[in-house]
């Protein structure tokens, strides 16, 4: 576990940032495409 | 340098069967579910199939890598489940149905559709709508509600309003 940690923000550093901005982007997407909640329904 | 654990490999094994099983329910999930939620549920266990081999691969190895990357192909597996069930969702508003066959106009136009006729599950039809019935004037009033009031005269001015729609359709044709 401990090499776990210390190869994510080491070497794989800029890959974890990238994948925290993709989770990011992938959050605001979802937003903007579900539909708005209207009267009675989900 | 000794790759393989002597002890660990019938360990590697069931990990490896387990992350086989769980790919190939999955694509049969995939290939025969009509639900999108199912679909979608069973592209998630093909998914994480992959990716229980790719840790166990790893730990055979001994090295951090596999597990790193599956890291990340969890972090873009719940990228994907957001997404996926917003779309589910704007499908489900747009239908009102999760059957994958009412989305069925993506394949090449001039194949036919490959489920019979009478195999489509129609969409639910909305229920009528509910109008008030007023009792007109000089007669009293139904206070159960049972008596509809429908007048000859409010029969005849429906085939009126129904016969001008044809010939303003015939004109919108004309004029295109």
């Amino acid at each position: 576990m401990h090499g776990l940690g210390r190869s994510l923000f080491g070497d794989y550093l800029f890959a974890v940032e990238l994948a925290g901005t993709l989770l990011l982007v992938a959050s605001i997407g979802a937003v903007a495409i579900a539909p708005r909640r209207s009267q009675g329904t989900l | 340098l000794r790759l393989i654990d002597d002890s660990m490999t019938g360990d590697l094994e069931r990990y490896l069967a387990v992350g086989a099983a769980l790919f190939i329910l999955g694509a049969l999930g995939f290939l025969t579910r009509r639900n999108l939620i199912l679909v979608f549920l069973s592209a998630e266990m093909m998914l994480h199939g992959v990716s229980l081999t790719l840790v166990t691969f790893g730990r055979l190895h001994h090295s951090l890598e596999g597990q790193a990357f599956t890291i990340f192909i969890l972090t873009v597996a719940a990228c994907e489940a957001g997404i996926a069930l917003a779309l589910i969702l704007a499908l489900y508003q747009q239908s009102k149905s999760l059957d994958v066959e009412l989305w069925s106009e993506l394949r090449e136009p001039d194949l036919p559709s490959p489920m019979l006729a009478e195999d489509l599950v129609a969409p639910p039809a909305a229920p009528p709508p509910h109008f008030p019935k007023l009792t007109p004037a000089g007669q009293p009033p139904d206070l159960d509600g049972t008596t509809s009031w429908v007048q000859p005269s409010a029969m005849s001015h429906q085939p009126s309003a129904v016969s001008h729609q044809p010939s303003e359709r015939a004109l919108t044709e004309a004029e295109t």
